[in-house]
C-alpha cells in the first residue's frame, strides 16, 4: 500500500505591508475548537438535550410516484409515549425551495420519489417513535414513474409536477461570440457525450435538528446547517410563519459538503412536530434516511463540442446539458448554472454556446455538493480537452498551458480574472508528478493525465448581495470575541477567522474566540457555501478587527496623550516604541480603563464586506465573484487489464488560493477533496439503472478508504489576491473538481479505453478492453 | 429484551442452547440483526468456553477452536505455514476491527455464500465438531449447510497437508475497499491433483476437482451461479471467477514447488 507522501506546501510570505504577527498568518495554528471536538465536549445536534424533549421519526413513501389516497394514524396515536403525529393536514400547504418552490413539508396528495416524506411522529424515546411510524397506514395508488432522464424527456412522459411541462424545471440558453463560425474555422473539432451520477455527501454526522416551538408562537431550531440565515428564510416560508418567528442556532456541524445547506424537510418536520406536541423535538436522520432525504450531487449529461486551431489554440465550445433534478428542485437550478458557465474561466475560449435543461424525475432530489457542478462539467469538458490533445498531437500539459487564463482575462460571461496562477499550478503539478520523466519512460498499463479547474470565492446568488458582516469585541480581560453568523461546518473556518482577527489586533490566537452562529445574536451571513467564508467573511472580520483596533488606539491616545498613529499592539500589549518607549499597557487594562470612567465606552468594532462581483443575469452573464481560485491536478493510474480495476498510484494537486492562511487546514481541504473525487470516480455508486438506492446503506455504497489514497503531492501556488484578507481566496471545493476527469483520461492513456459514464467501474473498463481486442 | 448468558463450561452452554437460546460468538452478525430489531430473546456467549479456544497442531494437521477470532487465525504461524489458504481467507475478511471480533465458528455458522473462511475450510477438507445435548458429531465443513437448533460448533480440524501441497486464497474487491467479494476462490493443489473452491456465488462453496488448472478455472466459471449486483453483472463475474481461480491455482502451484 502506498504511503501518502505529502510534500510541505511552498509558502512564500508576501509583503503584506501590515504590522502582521508572522506567527499567525500562514501558520498551522491548532484548530481553536480542536480540544472540544476531540474530547467530546462539542455539541452536535445529537448532543442537544432540552427538558421534555421528544424524538421524531418520519414515514416515507415506498413508491416512486403515487397518489396518497389516505393516511390512517389512529394506531400510531395509541402507542404509549407518542405526543404528536403529523400529516399534510398539519402544515400550511406552502411550497418552498431555494429557487423553484416545489416542495411541501409533508407530501400533499402525491408522493414523487421513494423516500418522500408523508407523515411523522414524536415520542418520548426514539424506539417508540419508530414503532408508531411503522403503525401509520398509508393507502397509495401507484402512478407511472419516470426513472431516468430519457424516460422523463420522452414525448408524453408522465409529469412529475403538473406545472412543469415536459418535466422541464428550468431551461436556459446562451451564446457568446459566434460559435458556428469559430467551429467552421477550426482545424480540429472533438466531440462526445459524458454522464455523471448521484454522489452522496456522506458527512460523518447526518442531517438533524432540535426544534422548540414555544407557546408564544416562536420556534427555535438548533440545526447542523451550513447556512443559518438562509435556512431561517426558507424554513419560515415552509412553516407559513413570518421570519421573525423563527430563530436558527447552529450547532457544531459534522461535515457539510453542500448537503446541509437547507433544501430538505428535516428541520421543517421537527418544527411541525414540536408545534403539535408542545414540546421540543429532536429529529436526526438515520444513515439509511440520509440517502433518501438529503440532496446528493446532480447527475449531468454533457454533450461537448470543442474546436482548436492546428497549433492548439482553443476556439469555441458548444455544450448541451441535461440534468436529472430528481423530484424536487432545491439548489440544482443554480448547480446547473455553475456547471454551464463556470469552467469557461479556465481556458481562453473565443466563443461559447450552451443549452441547459433541468429535468424532473421520480428519483431522489439533488442539490449542492462540493464543486457545485464543476466536477461534472470537468468530467465532460476536461476529458474533451484530453481527447483534443491526442487529436492535435500536442502534449496535454503544453495544450493547457497554451490556453490557460491569466490575470486580467475576462471570460465570455464577464468573469473578471484577478489574481491567477493557473499556469504556475499546471507547471508545478506536472513537475511534482514527474510528468516529463514518466512520459519518456512509460510503464505498461500505467497512464497519466492532467486537468485544471476554477472556482469562485463566494458567488452572487441570493439577490444582489454576497457580503458578510462581523463584530469584534475587545474584552476587559484582554481578549477578542468575533461575533459572526457564518459559522463553522468542520472546515476550520472558525480558526482562520480567529487568525485574521488575532493578526489584525496584535493578539495571540489563544486570546481570540468566535461566537456560535445564531440568527438572533450574530451578524447576518449567507454561510458556508461557494467557498466564500475565508474570502468574504475573512474580509468582514478583518474590517471589524481594524475598527476595534482603531477605537482602542484612539481611546488609549486620549488616556495617555500619545498620538494614535504612534501606538501599536504587540503580543497583546499596547506600545509606542518611538513616542513613549516606557509605555506597556496590556490590552485588557486599556479596555477596562476605557469602560470604567465617566461616559466610558466599550470597544466594539463592526466590519462589513461585499464581494466585488456582479449579480449574473438570466443568461448567467456577470462577474459572479470578486476572486477566482484555481487548481491543476495530475494523476497516474494503473489498470489491471485482466479485471479492469483502476488504481490511482500517484497524484499531484496544486491550488491557487492566494495566501495560505493556515497550511494544515488548506492541505486538509485539498486532501479531502482528492479523496472525495476518487470516491466520485471509482467507488461511490448504487446498483441499477436509476443509480438510486434499493438498499440505502453503506453495504452497497462505498466510500474510498485511506488505503485507496495515492502517493499524494499537495502544494500551493505562490499567489496573492489583492482583494482578499491578507491575500487569501477560497479553497474548500476546488481540488475535487478535476479528479474524476483526470482518472478517466489517465485510464485512456494507460489502456486506450475511455469511460464516458461515471462511475469508472472495473466492469466498464474490462468490457471496453474486450471490445478493443 | 435479550438475556445474554456467559457460561464457563460446555455442559452449561449446551443446556442453555437446548432450552432454545442462540449462540453468540464475536457478535458481528448479531449486531447487524440488531438494526432490524431481530434479536433473539436468549443468547449464549461462547468466548469463555475453553473447548472453543486455541489453535494447535495435531498429527501434522490443525485444530482451531471455533471461538478463535479471525485475526488470530490469520496471524497464527502454524496456520500460515500449514494452510496459507485458511490464513489468507481469514485475513481477507472486512477490517481489522471486525476480524478481532468475528470468530471462525461464527463466520461459518452464518452460512453466508460470500463469507471467505468457509471457502478455504472446504478447500482443505476441514471438518467441524458439533456438540449438543444429544451428543457430538463431526461433519465435513463442505456438508455443513445449516445449524441444527441446540448445536454448537466447538472446533475445526484441518488435515495434515500431504507432501508437495500448496494452497492460496484470492478474492476480488472491485472497488478496492472492504466489502463482500465480487468473486472469491480457494485453491489447494497436490502432486496428484487438487481442489478449487469458489465463493460469493449462489451455489457456494462450489467445489471443482483440479486435474488441469485452466480447465478447472473454466469449469468453475461455467458451473458457478453468480448473481448480478453492485459488484458486477453475471457475465463479468463469470469471467472474474475464471481469472481469480487461475490466480489462486497459480500461487498454490508456486507454493507447492517452493
Amino acid at each position: 500500500m502506498a504511503t501518502p507522501d505529502v510534500t510541505a506546501p511552498d509558502l512564500t510570505e508576501p509583503d503584506l505591508g501590515l504590522a502582521v504577527e508572522p506567527s499567525i498568518i500562514g501558520t498551522s495554528v491548532q484548530r481553536v475548537d480542536g480540544i472540544d471536538k476531540i474530547t467530546g465536549r462539542a455539541q452536535f445536534v445529537g448532543d442537544v438535550r432540552l427538558p421534555r424533549m421528544l424524538y421524531g421519526a418520519v414515514v416515507r413513501s415506498p413508491h416512486a410516484h403515487a397518489i396518497v389516497k389516505s393516511v390512517d394514524t389512529s394506531r400510531a396515536r395509541r402507542v404509549p409515549g407518542v405526543h404528536a403525529v403529523i400529516t399534510s393536514a398539519d402544515h400550511a400547504h406552502r411550497k418552498w425551495g431555494a429557487f423553484r418552490p416545489d416542495l411541501y413539508p409533508l407530501a400533499v396528495d402525491r408522493v414523487r420519489y421513494v423516500g418522500d416524506e408523508v407523515a411523522a411522529v414524536a415520542a418520548t424515546d426514539p424506539e417508540s417513535a419508530l414503532r408508531a411510524a411503522e403503525l401509520i397506514t398509508v393507502e397509495y395508488e401507484p402512478l407511472p414513474a419516470v426513472l431516468d432522464l430519457d424516460a422523463a424527456m420522452a414525448d408524453g412522459a408522465q409529469l412529475v409536477h403538473d406545472d412543469a411541462e415536459g418535466n422541464v424545471a428550468h431551461h436556459f440558453t446562451l451564446e457568446r461570440g459566434n460559435v458556428d463560425e469559430w467551429l467552421a474555422r477550426s482545424d480540429v473539432v472533438v466531440e462526445g457525450t459524458w454522464q455523471t451520477t448521484r454522489q452522496w455527501h456522506s458527512s460523518i454526522e447526518t442531517i438533524g435538528c432540535v426544534a422548540d416551538w414555544s407557546p408564544g408562537g416562536r420556534v427555535t431550531l438548533w440545526c447542523n446547517t451550513q447556512t443559518p440565515f438562509l435556512a431561517r428564510q426558507r424554513y419560515a416560508t415552509a412553516l407559513g410563519v413570518p421570519e421573525s418567528q423563527v430563530r436558527v442556532i447552529q450547532t457544531e456541524v459534522g461535515g457539510g459538503f453542500g448537503g446541509k445547506s437547507g433544501d430538505d424537510n428535516t428541520s421543517v418536520i421537527a418544527a411541525l412536530l414540536s408545534k403539535v406536541a408542545g414540546r421540543p423535538v429532536q429529529l436526526l436522520l438515520s444513515r439509511e434516511e440520509e440517502f433518501l432525504a438529503s440532496r446528493p450531487r446532480i447527475p449531468l449529461r454533457f454533450t461537448v463540442k470543442l474546436g482548436f486551431t492546428r497549433d492548439g489554440l482553443v476556439t469555441a465550445k458548444d455544450i448541451a446539458v441535461v440534468a436529472d433534478n430528481g423530484a424536487y428542485t432545491g439548489k440544482s437550478q443554480a448547480v446547473l448554472g455553475a456547471a454551464t458557465v463556470r469552467h469557461d474561466a479556465i481556458y481562453k475560449y473565443k466563443a461559447v454556446r450552451a443549452d441547459s435543461r433541468l429535468v424532473y424525475t421520480n428519483l431522489v432530489p439533488t442539490g449542492a455538493f462540493r464543486g457545485f457542478g464543476n466536477p461534472s462539467a470537468d468530467w465532460a469538458v476536461g476529458q474533451a480537452w484530453d481527447l483534443a490533445a491526442g487529436e492535435l498531437g500536442i502534449d496535454v500539459v503544453d495544450l493547457l498551458l497554451r490556453n490557460a487564463v491569466e490575470p486580467g482575462w475576462v471570460s465570455p460571461h464577464n468573469h473578471r480574472i484577478g489574481s491567477c496562477e493557473l499556469k504556475q499550478c499546471i507547471e508545478k503539478a506536472a513537475e511534482l508528478i514527474g510528468w516529463r520523466e514518466k512520459r519518456a519512460n512509460p510503464t505498461p498499463n500505467r497512464g497519466l493525465a492532467i486537468g485544471a479547474s476554477v472556482h469562485v470565492s463566494g458567488r452572487r446568488s441570493f439577490g444582489d448581495y454576497d457580503g458578510s458582516s462581523a463584530i469584534v469585541r475587545l474584552t476587559e480581560d484582554g481578549r477578542a470575541t468575533v461575533i459572526a453568523g457564518e459559522g463553522e461546518i468542520g472546515t476550520g473556518a472558525r480558526t482562520t477567522l480567529c487568525q485574521i482577527a488575532a493578526a489584525t489586533l496584535g493578539l495571540s490566537i489563544s486570546d481570540v474566540s468566535m461566537s456560535t452562529a445564531d440568527t438572533e445574536l450574530t451578524t447576518h451571513a449567507l454561510g458556508a457555501l461557494a467557498s466564500r467564508v475565508t474570502y468574504v467573511a475573512g474580509n468582514a472580520v478583518r474590517e471589524a478587527a481594524l475598527a476595534a483596533r482603531n477605537q482602542l488606539l484612539d481611546g488609549v491616545s486620549t488616556l495617555t496623550g500619545v498620538p494614535a498613529a504612534e501606538l501599536d499592539v504587540v503580543d497583546g500589549v499596547l506600545v509606542a516604541p518611538a513616542a513613549d518607549p516606557d509605555l506597556r499597557m496590556p490590552v485588557g487594562a486599556a479596555v477596562r480603563k476605557l469602560i470604567y470612567r465617566p461616559g466610558g465606552t466599550p470597544i466594539v468594532g463592526v466590519g462589513a464586506f461585499d464581494n466585488p462581483s456582479e449579480f449574473p443575469d438570466e443568461s448567467r452573464f456577470g462577474n459572479e465573484s470578486g476572486a477566482y481560485n484555481f487548481v491543476a491536478e495530475a494523476a497516474e493510474v494503473e489498470v489491471d487489464p485482466a479485471t479492469g480495476a483502476v488504481r490511482v498510484v500517484e497524484l499531484a494537486a496544486v491550488a491557487d488560493c492566494g495566501t495560505v492562511l493556515n497550511p494544515a487546514l488548506a492541505q486538509g481541504q485539498v486532501e479531502g477533496a482528492v479523496a472525495q473525487g476518487i470516491g466520485m470516480a471509482l467507488t461511490e455508486w448504487f446498483d441499477g439503472p436509476s443509480a438510486t438506492p434499493d438498499r440505502a446503506n453503506y453495504v452497497d455504497y462505498k466510500l474510498p478508504t485511506a488505503g485507496l489514497m495515492p502517493k499524494l503531492h499537495v502544494a500551493f501556488a505562490d499567489s496573492y489576491e489583492p482583494t482578499g484578507p491578507f491575500g487569501a481566496k477560497g479553497v474548500g471545493e476546488i481540488a475535487l473538481d478535476p479528479i474524476p476527469a483526470i482518472v478517466a483520461s489517465a485510464v485512456a492513456d494507460a489502456v486506450g479505453v475511455r469511460i464516458h459514464e461515471l462511475p469508472i467501474t472495473p466492469e466498464k473498463v474490462f468490457w471496453a478492453l474486450q471490445e478493443d481486442e | 429484551m435479550t438475556t445474554v448468558h456467559v457460561p464457563t463450561t460446555l455442559a452449561s452452554a449446551i443446556a442453555l442452547l437446548d432450552d432454545g437460546a442462540q449462540p453468540v460468538s464475536g457478535g458481528v452478525g448479531l449486531s447487524l440483526r440488531r438494526r432490524e430489531n431481530a434479536l433473539p430473546g436468549s443468547l449464549v456467549a461462547t468466548h469463555r468456553l475453553p473447548q472453543s479456544r486455541g489453535i494447535t497442531v495435531i498429527d501434522g494437521g490443525l485444530r482451531i477452536g471455533a471461538g478463535e477470532p479471525l485475526e488470530a487465525v490469520a496471524a497464527h504461524p502454524d496456520v500460515r505455514a500449514l494452510w496459507p489458504v485458511v490464513a489468507e481467507a481469514a485475513a481477507s475478511v472486512a477490517t481489522g476491527r471486525i476480524r478481532r471480533a468475528a470468530t471462525l465458528g461464527g463466520n461459518v455458522a452464518a452460512f453466508d455464500p460470500s463469507h471467505d473462511p468457509p471457502v478455504a475450510l472446504v478447500a482443505v477438507g476441514a471438518t467441524a465438531r458439533l456438540v449438543s445435548a444429544r451428543g457430538e458429531r463431526t461433519v465435513p465443513v463442505r456438508e455443513l449447510t445449516e445449524q441444527v437448533s441446540g448445536e454448537l460448533i466447538v472446533d475445526f480440524h484441518l488435515p495434515a497437508p500431504e507432501l508437495g501441497t500448496g494452497s492460496a486464497y484470492e478474492k476480488f474487491l472491485v472497488r478496492g475497499v472492504w466489502e463482500y467479494a465480487c468473486v472469491s476462490a480457494a485453491a489447494v493443489v497436490t502432486p496428484a491433483g487438487g481442489t478449487l473452491v469458489v465463493g460469493s456465488v449462489r451455489n457456494a462453496p462450489l467445489v471443482v476437482p483440479v486435474t488441469d488448472d485452466d480447465l478447472a478455472a473454466e469449469s468453475a466459471s461455467r458451473t458457478a451461479e453468480p448473481w448480478s449486483d453492485v459488484r458486477g453483472s453475471v457475465a463479468y463475474k463469470r469471467r472474474m471467477i475464471a481469472e481469480f481461480s487461475r490466480r489462486a491455482l497459480r500461487t498454490a502451484r508456486e507454493r507447492a514447488a517452493a
